[in-house]
């Protein structure tokens, strides 16, 4: 059998973030292999689809996430990117880093779980994700820095502004992937407002900035393999089966990552016969809520990018103890009112709640073994009690702005992108399915990366904590 | 029942559905139209800049209206706009709201409207239809276009 010193599953962030370190840290004779399910869609090609140009046949083959996983339930959707890139190709390029105390739910606010891991412990990690991904960011944060952002923030709009003022750390330009000047072969972000696939090629992608790693000698890439499960032997996995054409192939590996998302790293652990309590158990994102704010006499102008800001105000306080704490994220889309003199006299933010992972929504087997099968049964009662306060909330924090109406949605979107959960890290194999530096309680020589190592998902975006989250367990381990 | 009520109820039961068909079926162009006409009845608008708009939006190989407006969101702006009054109103006014401002939207971001600072007294003119991915960097209301107004 063909034999690696690492397979890594995946090319997303987990993954991606996982193999430049390990890559710095080990000598010219490594051996590492990288299975990726989907194909290279370069961004080129993409831009070409969106404008319904003609793109090449092996693009137009390019794999979505849609029936990949078997699921029945309409109110809630669970979307990823399964191609070279991961999701990078389809985030919107948000970076705030999480609180202090979001690592301590259940020690000050007496719900989810602690991390095994603190603010300070993966601070170092923050900051050369940030590097990385040349975030540009404010000097004022809710959560310590050492250091200035690689890159200056990006402007506020005249609504921001006068929250900004008013609540100094608690609103401010939102920590971004999506570049605020040129850096590299990034364009500047000049506010095209679809981030899902910018048209300028401005926020961080793996293809944008961390293609080169996997073009290193120590490294082969095979793209259109679909790993089943680890091959295991006494508790320790000796490699991986993996699927390309229709065919069952085996490869070795000294040390296995599973970089896929949180729906498929549980899923292959499953198939490995994973008999831990907490393996697929607490699949979860966060709920998000959208509320149009009409005004009396403020024009809505002047920020730059899609999303200006990040207000702070209700997210991490003593009402977390009873309901989710809320991240409020400031749109900039170019929406207006039909009303002659008042057509920006408008804005719209996003309430986004962070949710209790529960043991009943979950990853399964089916009998499909290349298809997971999900259970989601709907979120806590935790993340509704905050739907509750919320009118309450915006009443108390922006009151002061001169409001003529506000409509709220009431409904949650379908999704915020964000799949977690399914293999939280932990002390000990009794609360969690991995330990402090990723690494299995069982299989001690598998790494499991991802947002699904998060024991509690905060109201924050999870990808630069995933990403600091890689990084550190690769300069831990190697 | 008798000849005259049954003959009165089918005359409704007809107008009804005639009704309803018009409303269902009517062309979504020509339903949009109206809306621009109507919500930019304050601006300097020929109708040919709307016209120009749509043969626009119908030639391009994206079309925007079909992207923006899916089947069920035509449906519920077309009843909201015939049945809705100041006594009553179908359910989801919000949604209704926010898809006749984006209607609106669409057409004006399409025009010099916004480029010239929303300055109600300048003849408003199509330039090209709004698509970020044909001309990058277009969001009127951004840094770019109002320089002072941000921190």
């Amino acid at each position: 059998m063909e034999k690696f010193d690492l397979v890594i599953v995946g090319t997303g962030f987990g993954a991606s973030f996982f193999l430049k370190k390990y890559l710095e840290k080990s000598p010219p004779s490594r051996k590492v292999l990288v299975l990726e399910r989907g194909i290279m869609f370069p961004h080129a090609e993409r831009l070409k689809e969106r404008r319904r140009e003609k793109i090449a046949e092996e693009y137009a083959k390019a794999g979505s996430y849609i029936g990949t996983y078997e699921y029945h339930n309409s109110d809630k959707t669970w979307v990823f990117e399964p191609n070279f890139g991961g999701s990078s190709n389809c985030w919107t390029g948000c970076t705030p880093r999480f609180l202090p105390n979001d690592f301590k739910m259940k020690s000050l606010y007496g719900v989810g779980q602690d991390w095994p891991i603190g603010y300070t412990d993966i601070a170092p990690y923050y900051d050369e994700a940030e590097e990385i991904m040349m975030i540009g960011g404010p000097a004022l944060t809710p959560f310590p820095r050492n250091k200035p952002y690689p890159l200056p923030p990006q402007k506020l709009s005249s609504v921001d502004k006068l929250l900004a003022n008013r609540y100094r750390e608690l609103y401010i330009s939102q920590p971004t992937a999506r570049a605020t000047i040129p850096v590299g072969i990034r364009n500047g972000c000049c506010s095209s407002g679809v981030c899902e696939l910018c048209p300028v090629d401005s926020k961080f992608t793996i293809e944008n900035t961390l293609s080169s790693i996997f073009k290193d000698p120590r490294v082969t890439l095979r793209y259109n393999t679909t790993v089943l499960s680890l091959i295991i032997e006494n508790n320790n996995a000796k490699g991986v089966i993996y699927q390309k054409e229709g065919k069952n192939l085996e490869v070795g590996g000294d040390i296995i990552a599973l970089g896929g998302n949180a729906i498929f790293n549980a899923h292959i652990l499953l198939a490995s016969g994973d008999k831990s309590y907490y393996t697929g158990r607490g699949l979860s994102d966060q709920r998000g809520t959208f509320a149009t704010f009409y005004f009396h006499d403020l024009d809505n102008l002047g920020g730059s990018s899609s999303i200006t800001a990040n207000g702070y105000m209700f997210y991490d306080v003593e009402s977390r103890k009873n309901y989710s704490g809320c991240i409020i994220e400031s749109f900039n889309e170019p929406i207006i009112r039909s009303e002659p003199g008042k057509w920006r006299k408008i804005a719209k933010f996003k309430f986004i709640f962070e949710d209790l992972p529960n043991d009943n929504n979950r990853v399964l087997l089916s009998n499909d073994p290349l298809k997971p099968k999900l259970e989601y049964n709907g979120h806590d009662k935790y993340v509704d009690k905050a739907m509750d306060h919320l009118e309450e909330n915006i009443q108390k924090y922006f009151s002061f702005l001169p409001i003529e109406k506000i409509e709220f949605d009431n409904y949650f979107q379908k999704s915020e992108f964000h799949i977690c959960a399914t293999t939280r890290m932990g002390n000990e194999q009794k609360d969690s399915v991995i330990d402090k530096n990723l690494i299995h309680h069982q299989y001690r020589n598998v790494f499991v990366l991802g947002s699904g190592a998060f024991p509690t998902i905060t109201p924050a975006n999870p990808t630069l904590t995933l990403s600091a989250l890689s990084l550190m367990s690769a300069d831990k381990s190697f | 029942m008798r000849r005259r009520t049954f003959l009165r109820l089918a005359g409704f039961a007809t107008a009804g559905i005639a009704i309803g068909g018009y409303i269902a079926f009517q062309n979504f162009e020509k339903f949009a139209s109206k809306i621009i006409l109507k919500d930019t009845a304050s601006l300097k608008i020929d109708p040919a800049e709307i016209d120009k708009f749509f043969k626009a939006v119908s030639e391009s190989k994206f079309n925007v209206m079909d992207d923006l407006f899916p089947f069920h969101h035509r449906q519920l702006l077309k009843w909201h706009y015939y049945i809705d009054n100041g006594l009553f109103s179908l359910p989801y006014k919000v949604n209704y709201n926010a898809y006749r401002n984006k209607i609106v939207m669409i057409f004006l971001l399409s025009t010099n409207f916004f480029i010239n600072r929303m300055d109600e007294s300048k003849p408003v003119y199509f330039t090209s239809v709004y698509d970020p991915y044909q001309i990058p960097c277009c969001n009127p209301f951004s840094n770019l276009f109002y320089p002072e107004a941000g921190a």
